[in-house]
């Protein structure tokens, strides 16, 4: 192991992290002690992290499930993380849906607007079931919509290969969740999903998504438009009007028979 | 790991003339290896004082050793060295495991520093990694330094999720560092130049 070795292994970043194995770590370190241009390097690389570590802390980078070596407490918490998110993606998405029931409820309200004993009973059935509703929702954020965390893949192309990822809905399953990692970068407005079948066809799609975390993305997805097969989840990023992909996430969904 | 014939003879040589009771010759055998012992002594003891400490341990025991004979491949000075800074630490924390929590010890130790100048270094260095991280046009080549960097992933676990060859992730290191060292130096010249 060499000066030509440990650059081209990157020997310095790993021993400056503490991955190198113990071996090496002795064997590096037997170099290390009189050789002045892997220290001038160890230190750069040291700053680089100490850095580039202050900077996160001050950015209060919220914790993400992307990482998946993490240990069960922080696993733990990033999995809360993306189940907040996800829970207001749900009431969003249920508020959403009540938007438009009312749209509905105004129309006939305005019909009746003449019978004024009618229209306060029905406002207040509206109301209460609303508010019950809501309330259910608050209770019971994602505990049926089971959360599903899909990596990211190379290509977006499905071909003869099973992925490695496997979405099991049960047929009671109103909505599932899907957690991405995903770099949010800052030159993206927001985000676009698409969600392809085997043969191409756009299942499902939404758009003007704005990420929760900076790492990590939480999509509701109506179960019904999932049937067993292969699909790619695509997500575009939109700058200046132009949208670019971000990130491919190919998964195996299956039915669970229950 | 190896080292050139120049660095080899010159260790032996150095080793002959602490053996021969030449005094010069463990003043610069100290000072040559001071600074990559510290570094060793600094990751295991996680503490200055304790480093330290260490460090004048392990070059009063070296130099004992080396006036005894008792280095027999003088070329592994490095090693021989290194060894006994090791044995040092190891001996130290089993002794101090006893009395006083290692994490205690870690976190006193991690006092920030008030020193204006020190504030002045911390905030360029930071505003030179933010210019780093932006010049970087791929949203993959953060996700490099981030997680090996503050997620302490391995590589072979990066490579394999980010769908990275290995050749991309040490280019994406090194590039990182390179500029890291390009940018500091050109803010450590200006600050020099503008105090003259």
């Amino acid at each position: 192991m060499d000066h030509a070795y440990i650059q081209e292994h990157q020997i310095v970043s790993q021993y400056a992290v503490g991955k190198l194995d113990p071996a090496d770590c002795v064997e590096f370190e037997d170099h290390l002690a009189d050789c002045p241009q892997c220290l001038d390097e160890l230190e750069l690389t040291d700053d680089f992290r100490h850095t580039l570590r202050s900077l996160e802390s001050q950015r209060e980078r919220p914790i993400d499930i992307r990482f998946a070596s993490a240990s069960p407490a922080v696993f733990q918490r990033r999995v809360v993380a993306i189940l907040a998110a996800a829970s207001v993606i749900v009431i969003g998405v249920v508020s959403f849906a009540f938007i438009r029931e009312n749209r509905g409820t105004e129309r006939q309200l305005e019909q009746a607007r003449t019978d004024a004993s009618t229209w306060e009973r029905r406002y207040h059935d509206e109301h209460q079931a609303r508010t019950d509703a809501e309330s259910q929702l608050r209770e019971t954020p994602v505990a049926s919509a089971p959360l599903f965390t899909l990596n990211l893949t190379r290509s977006a192309n499905l071909g003869a290969e099973t992925p490695s990822t496997a979405v099991s809905i049960s047929r009671q399953v109103k909505f599932i969740v899907l957690s991405l990692e995903l770099q949010n970068d800052p030159d993206f407005q927001s985000y676009r999903a698409t969600l392809t079948d085997a043969a191409g066809t756009n299942a499902w799609s939404t758009d003007d998504i704005v990420p929760a975390t900076s790492g990590g993305l939480a999509l509701v997805v109506p179960a019904s438009v999932i049937h067993p097969g292969k699909y790619v989840l695509t997500i575009e990023g939109r700058h200046g009007g132009q949208y670019s992909i971000a990130g491919s996430y190919s998964f195996l969904a299956t039915q669970l028979v229950n | 790991m190896s080292q050139n014939a120049n660095e080899l003879e010159s260790a032996a040589t150095l080793v002959s003339r602490i053996v021969s009771g030449e005094a010069t010759a463990e003043a610069e055998l100290v000072d040559r290896y001071k600074r990559g012992v510290t570094v060793i002594l600094m990751r295991a003891a996680g503490q200055r004082s304790i480093a330290e400490d260490l460090l004048q341990d392990t070059f009063r025991l070296t130099l004992e050793k080396i006036r005894r004979g008792e280095l027999r491949e003088p070329e592994r000075l490095s090693g021989f060295i290194c060894n006994i800074a090791r044995n040092l630490a190891t001996g130290h924390f089993r002794r101090a495991s006893r009395q006083e929590p290692l994490e205690e010890q870690t976190r006193l130790s991690a006092i920030t520093n008030d020193d204006p100048l020190q504030r002045l270094l911390a905030a360029e260095k930071a505003a030179i990694v933010r210019r780093i991280l932006d010049e970087l046009r791929s949203p993959r080549d953060r996700e490099v330094l981030y997680r090996f960097y503050l997620a302490d992933q391995d590589k072979d676990q990066i490579c394999l999720q980010l769908g990275l060859s290995s050749l991309h992730f040490n280019r994406v290191l090194f590039r990182a560092r390179e500029r890291y060292k390009e940018l500091y130096e050109r803010f450590l010249r200006e600050q020099q130049n503008g105090l003259r």
